[in-house]
């Protein structure tokens, strides 16, 4: 009994169809594979002699200022090559020396081009075309970027933003702020790292900020006083330990570690509250903390926290025991006796990592203390020999 | 016995149009998820990664057992990563040649006691060291108890929310790291992040660095260089796009730490250490109705040694399918599990039916043509025209794939070796690919459960 014939005839007949349509797709693809290789080789060959000139030149301009030193681009090829390789740099050229470079390039043609790409209903396009404008700072397009920091398309928004803020610095500050405020469109770290790209200071909007009925900007600007190093954020700090959401209690903390060892007991013991705080990641930033503020409070309270019933709590107030100087140092050899087995392990370890990475026997100055750490340890400069 | 023959024919024909038809909707997928990723790099800064804070600390695992040629270099090369934050833990699998002693006076390791968190159970670690040369260096002495085992010690010992598995062998290129981290920073429901694997053999590598990228001069290692292409970019891209990746290589991958923890770690008693994991990721997330997703990013690129033997080759092939079935098995009630979501009704179904018995299919296919002669089943222009198809359609696929590396990452600069590429992307149906098959379905009969030894491969320093 025969496969059906018919059928087996009707299959093979297919079979053919479809090997043959195979053959001519497969050449069909060799040669696309091919001839774009060889355009590629030949275009990169092009490419990388001019590319090389005008780095060369781009260098020299960004080190001497010297406009003498840059030809201007005829081509189409040389033309793009220059655009990409100003974007490639941007970060290296003020205001003043993109607007130079760009009249290089056809100020008015290249507005345009890029006016158009940020209308194009191509998403990927529009957010080129964004990023680019703020890598050559064209100011022309804010008009647009406005409104794109309207749409809901997470990265559009991220990096209209960025531009706007490379472009204008902190005029259109505000307007991202209170945009990003909403919808759950941008996450904290890059809501922070936008902030942070901001030049001068922008104390005023973080107070304007810190009014708004936001946590997640209040949040934001909390540790943005820390990472600038605002003392007008202590007010705020302040306040915002007793803030009933945990993140915003542990941003008050990041500030806090940023703004570093400011003695000022009222704002010290507004933060010292929270080394009891219920939420253990509150109490991790505590620790974290008190490797800024060195004093014997502080040390009180570490060898409390390296008992504390979270991992990483205990681990971070070993830590920080070592910073606190000669008296934390003390406090961690007599944690070597202590009969909670985790605080006696960490303290060894705090220590040796000390002798290993910092040569902490070398740096004692108190002999008696230096004598008391080789008896405890049993050991002899460890990694210093 | 006719009949029997006749619809085994009717079934291998159904197969192949089945199998075919997934390729090409991986290949369409594949080829938007490409555009997609070129036009992100250009409006990406990685200058921005490495300069703000935004850019989360990451924790490199080296797990390695009898390494001592290449270990050095290795982490030479990975101390110049381009990245903010990072440290590197090296976790000798109780390795029987000088790996540790090497290590030891390459960067000066101080023992040192480091109380840490045994969040995952693993054999005994017998000593922690660290450089006093280099602050982010950190090796772990264990006892032997296989990959998964090492890499569970690796993520006992880290410190930072995300940590990445790179093979002891395999080279990652400079801002590969950047790549492969970047979906944890624009989505923050990303928990793995997987980049592309290409075998290494034959370019210039001059302590840890790749100077010049070749094809290889060894013809094992070049119908590898097709299949890796035709793995990585689409089908990894073609399962990241509906998010139901079910690998993220052993090689190269970055973990959300906590994730990976709550999922168990690394199991310590599968050869699929990898693929293991990424499903226990995946079913975890879904029975607790999280949302997550499980990226892949065709451009980072990690280099690695692959096999130019033919033993050591079946080894590998031969675990790898170990590993899949073990997974297969350990994950059965998955299979068809709407509460699984893609994963349940696509994925893993495509894992068993495709991947698992693919080579029982195929090698009885084989067998089967004779008999379909002898019988007058078939005649032999058809079974001709049926091979030149499946052939046919095999170098469409490879070709497809050596197209878009050439579109998008063009990493051979060579006219030449790309004519080479397409030559073996047909000489593979040729004799390589049956080959592959068959040491794959003699892996499934040789499967045994609990096996985890280390492969046996034979490492190499790599070409100066």
């Amino acid at each position: 009994m025969r496969m059906g014939v018919p059928m087996l005839k009707i299959i093979e007949n297919y079979i053919v169809y479809v090997f043959l349509v195979m053959i001519t797709v497969n050449v069909f693809l060799f040669l696309l594979l091919l001839s774009k290789k060889i355009y590629t080789k030949l275009s990169i060959r092009k490419k990388k002699v001019i590319q090389e000139e005008y780095e060369k030149s781009l260098a020299t301009y960004i080190a001497t200022n010297e406009k003498k030193e840059l030809t201007k681009p005829f081509g189409f090829l040389e033309r793009k090559i220059f655009f990409e390789t100003v974007i490639k740099y941007s970060s290296y050229l003020d205001g003043n020396s993109k607007e130079r470079l760009l009249n290089l390039l056809e100020k008015e043609k290249l507005i345009n081009y890029i006016q158009r790409k940020i209308k194009s209903k191509n998403p990927w396009k529009r957010k080129i075309a964004v990023y680019q404008a703020g890598e050559i700072g064209i100011k022309y397009v804010v008009p647009e970027l406005l409104k794109l920091l309207d749409s809901n398309d997470r990265e559009l928004v991220y990096i209209t933003s960025r531009t706007l803020i490379k472009i204008s610095n902190d005029k259109y500050l505000k307007n991202i702020l209170v945009r990003i405020s909403k919808g759950n469109i941008m996450e904290k770290p890059n809501a922070i790292a936008l902030v942070d790209m901001v030049d001068g200071d922008i104390t005023n909007i973080l107070e304007e900020v810190m009014r708004l009925d936001s946590t997640f900007l209040n949040a934001i600007a909390l540790e943005i006083y820390g990472i600038r190093q605002y003392e007008q954020g202590i007010k705020w700090i302040k306040q915002m330990v007793y803030h009933p959401l945990k993140e915003v209690r542990i941003s008050a903390l990041k500030g806090a570690i940023g703004l570093g060892d400011i003695s000022e007991g009222e704002y010290i013991n507004a933060l010292l509250t929270l080394s009891v705080d219920e939420d253990w990641e509150v109490r991790v930033f505590v620790a974290k903390l008190l490797k800024k503020i060195k004093n014997a409070e502080s040390i009180s309270t570490l060898e409390t926290m390296i008992k504390d019933p979270n991992w990483f709590v205990r681990h971070n107030a070993g830590l920080a025991l070592i910073k606190q100087g000669e008296n934390g140092l003390r406090s961690l050899i007599d944690l070597l006796s202590s009969e909670d087995v985790f605080a006696r392990d960490k303290a060894w370890e705090v220590l040796q990592k000390e002798m290993v990475f910092h040569k902490l026997l070398a740096k004692i100055d108190d002999d008696e203390l230096r004598e008391k750490l080789m008896e405890k340890t049993a050991m002899t400069q460890l990694g210093e020999n | 016995m006719i009949t029997l023959i006749r619809y085994f024919n009717y079934f291998i024909l159904f197969y192949l149009l089945f199998v075919n038809l997934v390729y090409t909707a991986f290949f369409i997928v594949s080829i938007g998820s490409i555009y997609i990723s070129n036009k992100k790099d250009k409006y990406w800064s990685y200058k921005d990664m490495i300069e703000l804070s935004y850019t989360p600390p990451l924790s490199i695992l080296v797990p390695c057992y009898n390494e001592d040629e290449t270990i050095v270099d290795n982490v030479k090369a990975l101390l110049s990563l381009e990245y903010g934050e990072f440290e590197i833990v090296i976790i000798n699998d109780g390795s029987k040649d000088n790996t540790l002693k090497t290590l030891k006076e390459a960067f000066n390791l101080q023992s040192i006691d480091i109380p840490y968190r045994k969040q995952v159970d693993t054999k005994e670690v017998k000593g922690i060291y660290v450089s006093n040369q280099v602050e982010n260096i950190i090796v772990i002495d264990k006892k032997n108890g296989g990959k998964a085992d090492a890499l569970n010690a690796g993520i006992n010992v880290c410190q930072y929310p995300l940590f990445t598995a790179i093979d002891a062998d395999s080279l990652i290129e400079q801002d590969a790291l950047l790549k492969v981290v970047r979906p944890f920073i624009e989505n923050p429901s990303v928990v793995v992040s997987g980049g592309t694997v290409r075998p290494v053999n034959g370019s210039v590598v001059d302590q840890g660095f790749i100077e010049e990228i070749r094809l290889p001069k060894n013809n094992l290692a070049r119908f590898q260089v097709v299949e890796y292409l035709r793995a990585f970019l689409f089908g990894r891209m073609g399962w990241s796009a509906i998010n139901a990746l079910m690998i993220v290589s052993g090689a190269f991958g970055v973990f959300n730490k906590k994730v990976a923890v709550d999922a168990g770690g690394y199991t310590s008693d599968t050869i699929g250490e990898d693929m293991e994991l990424i499903v226990k990721i995946h079913r975890i997330m879904k029975e607790q109705r999280k949302k997550y997703k499980v990226a892949f990013i065709p451009d980072p690129v990690c280099w690695t040694q692959v096999p130019e033997d033919k033993a050591t080759l079946k080894n590998q092939r031969k675990r790898w399918h170990k590993g899949l079935i073990d997974t297969v098995i350990n994950h059965k009630n998955l299979i068809f599990n709407p509460q699984y979501g893609v994963v349940g009704l696509l994925a893993i179904p495509y894992y068993v039916l495709i991947e698992m018995l693919g080579p029982i299919v195929e090698i009885i296919g084989y067998i089967f043509i004779p008999f379909s002669l002898i019988y007058g089943v078939i005649n032999l222009r058809f079974a001709l025209y049926f091979f030149a198809l499946a052939v046919g359609y095999g170098i469409f696929l490879s070709i497809g794939a050596i197209l878009l590396d050439e579109y998008s990452y063009k990493k051979y600069e060579k006219i030449s070796e790309y004519l080479i590429l397409v030559l073996y992307s047909i000489l593979e149906n040729l004799g390589y690919r049956q080959l592959s098959t068959w040491w794959r379905f003699i892996a499934i009969f040789e499967y045994k459960r609990k096996n985890n030894k280390w492969g046996d491969m034979n490492r190499k320093k790599f070409n100066n």
